[in-house]
């Protein structure tokens, strides 16, 4: 009996000083969430001179693109890339190798690797720029009041903040009937981890997400089908773009089923079967898969946050509701990246992480909605940023089109690696920069050329006279500026 | 180089750029203006007193690149193109 007393005191006791100590726990900056958009803000708050702190409960930080997004889809996407070369590639360039196969628990380690690497750099960066890494979720006590609960590693505490920037991210939408098991039913959580090569892989959804994935099952050899609600593949691609991608992956084994709606995808052993409204033929389609992947997209995440304690407002998307300064009803109380309006996209999350924090320093902060690339890393990648050739029509704006084939030139060559073009969409009578599409090898790193042409208002005749390197990809980028008024030399 | 470095010296881009580092814009406070991409422009409601730490409210004559005229505005993203983005190019159907 003394002993249980003497127990249950000593805990007590516990309780008491880690509130006592956890209520001394004071920033002038609490991020909630640890993904891109928080990560970022946390430094660059620790950057301009706050007490900073960042709650993450994942365990790791780097959010959904570290963890179970971009990161790891890239270290498939790659490694899938050179295998699938190894084994179809390599006598063309007088290669001669021997079998080449897939060791998935390696293929996976991999990947585990980089994600362990940055999610680690990440930490790493936290102690460097003195910002306080809470280990748990965080919860809305009142208004300037966060209180942490402590996943393993962490400590409990509650936060006192002048300003909160609240980051939580987002998750995979569900898709209504469909039960998602991660197993033979899954999201691309589930997609970035099968412990083997399904031999035939359905995917709900033609966008970036469902086409990646398409991409990596496809080269290691799966039957991938791709269903899809639109009439076209691509999201928000340049049409002309998405045809082209459709017909390279085609090219690559992909099928495609369009205007495609989904009625029917139930697991049964080991085999999920599939049915769909053809809407052009107005009749039902029935098709089996081993695995299912539901990539129909994201949904803002907010679970747990205790949003209703404070009254935070949220759109009828669940979105958590702001103004251009991304503050709530709070002043002291901002959000970003996908919880919030917008693309949900980690570089546009990052640019939000830095303009909210500007804005608690200054007042003042920047981001360009109109110039936030899109990538997709199948092969040739795709990328996009400004304007599409159907937005511009909708607008009334009057627009030259240039483009160059990658085809001619000379390092898509040398690389034998010579699909798709860089279309350029400039205005008609000032020739400024209104759009930029690529489709071909390295697209994603051109872009930002494009990127920084759009930002500084430039136009095709300024990217034209700025001289780019032989032989490299990026005067294909420099002869479709050409070609908005002019004509390229090499074509 | 030497002389790659005179050329270069002597060179006068036609863009015209305007250099950095950029002055930062003092903030006045005023009415709070919708996200570019909120749908409708839909605003937050305000709550009571609750006061931003390090906000400056020196007057200077900036206050929202919204308030600006058109061409200084960034073209907001079409709630279509939003959607599609973050559906993946899928509509969930009910």
């Amino acid at each position: 009996m003394l002993r249980s007393f003497t127990q249950s005191q000593k805990r007590l006791f516990s309780s008491a000083r880690v509130l006592a100590e956890a209520v001394q726990k004071k920033h002038d900056i609490v991020v909630i969430g640890g993904g891109p958009g928080g990560y970022v803000a946390a430094i660059k708050a620790a950057q301009l001179g706050y007490d900073t702190a960042c709650v993450e409960k994942r365990g790791t930080l780097g959010g959904t693109c570290l963890n179970v997004g971009c990161i790891p889809s890239k270290a498939l996407l790659n490694n899938s890339h050179l295998y699938h070369q190894i084994k179809t590639d390599t006598k063309a360039r007088g290669i001669d190798v021997g079998e080449a196969n897939i060791n998935m628990d390696n293929f996976m380690k991999a990947k585990e690797t980089a994600v362990k690497q940055l999610t680690g750099g990440i930490e790493m960066l936290f102690k460097k720029n003195k910002v306080k890494y809470y280990k748990g979720a965080g919860s809305f006590v009142d208004e300037h009041t966060i209180n942490v609960d402590p996943i393993e590693g962490g400590e409990e505490a509650v936060l006192k903040a002048d300003n909160i920037i609240i980051a939580t991210g987002s998750e995979a939408t569900p898709f209504p009937g469909i039960e998602i098991d991660e197993e033979r039913i899954i999201t691309s959580t589930g997609a970035l981890s099968l412990k083997e090569v399904p031999k035939r892989l359905a995917i709900i959804g033609g966008g970036i997400i469902g086409l990646e994935m398409g991409s990596v099952w496809s080269r290691l050899g799966s039957e991938v089908t791709v269903i899809e609600y639109n009439n076209a593949i691509g999201a928000g691609m340049d049409g002309e773009i998405a045809k082209s991608t459709q017909k390279f992956l085609t090219k690559q084994g992909l099928k495609f089923n369009l205007g495609a709606k989904v009625t029917k995808g139930v697991r049964e052993g080991d085999v999920v079967k599939i049915e769909y409204e053809d809407t052009k033929k107005g009749k039902t389609v029935a098709l089996e898969a081993d695995v299912l992947l539901v990539a129909v997209g994201r949904r803002p995440y907010t679970t747990g946050l205790n949003a209703e304690a404070i009254g935070l407002e949220f759109d009828n998307k669940n979105r958590v509701v702001i103004d251009s300064e991304y503050k709530t009803k709070f002043d002291h109380i901002r959000c970003i990246g996908d919880v919030t309006f917008g693309a949900m996209l980690a570089h546009k999350a990052e640019e939000e992480g830095i303009a909210a924090v500007e804005y608690i320093k200054n007042g003042h902060g920047h981001v360009n909605y109109g110039n936030i690339p899109s990538v997709m890393y199948s092969h040739p990648e795709v990328a996009w940023v400004g304007q599409s050739e159907e937005q511009l029509k909708e607008a009334g704006i009057k627009y030259n089109v240039g483009k160059f084939p990658f085809i001619a030139n000379s390092r898509a060559k040398t690389n034998n690696d010579t699909e798709g073009f860089v279309k350029f969409l400039a205005d008609s009578e000032t020739q400024r920069v209104l759009g930029v599409h690529i489709i071909g090898p390295n697209a994603g790193e051109m872009i930002a050329e494009a990127g920084l042409a759009l930002e500084y208002g430039a136009s095709t005749e300024d990217i034209s006279r700025v001289c780019h390197a032989h032989p490299t990809l990026s005067e294909a980028f420099k002869e479709a500026a050409m070609d908005t008024f002019g004509k390229p030399i090499n074509f | 180089m030497r002389a790659s470095l005179a050329a270069f010296a002597k060179y006068t881009p036609l863009i015209k750029f305007v250099g950095g580092p950029h002055p930062i814009p003092k903030h006045i406070p005023g009415p709070p203006q919708p996200h570019p991409c909120a749908p409708g422009s839909l605003l937050p409601s305000k709550a009571g007193a609750s006061s931003p730490s390090g906000s400056s409210a020196a007057a200077v004559p900036f206050e929202s690149r919204n308030v600006l005229s058109k061409r200084f505005r960034y073209a907001p993203l079409e709630e279509a193109e939003i959607e599609n983005v973050i559906s993946g190019g899928a509509e969930v159907v009910f």
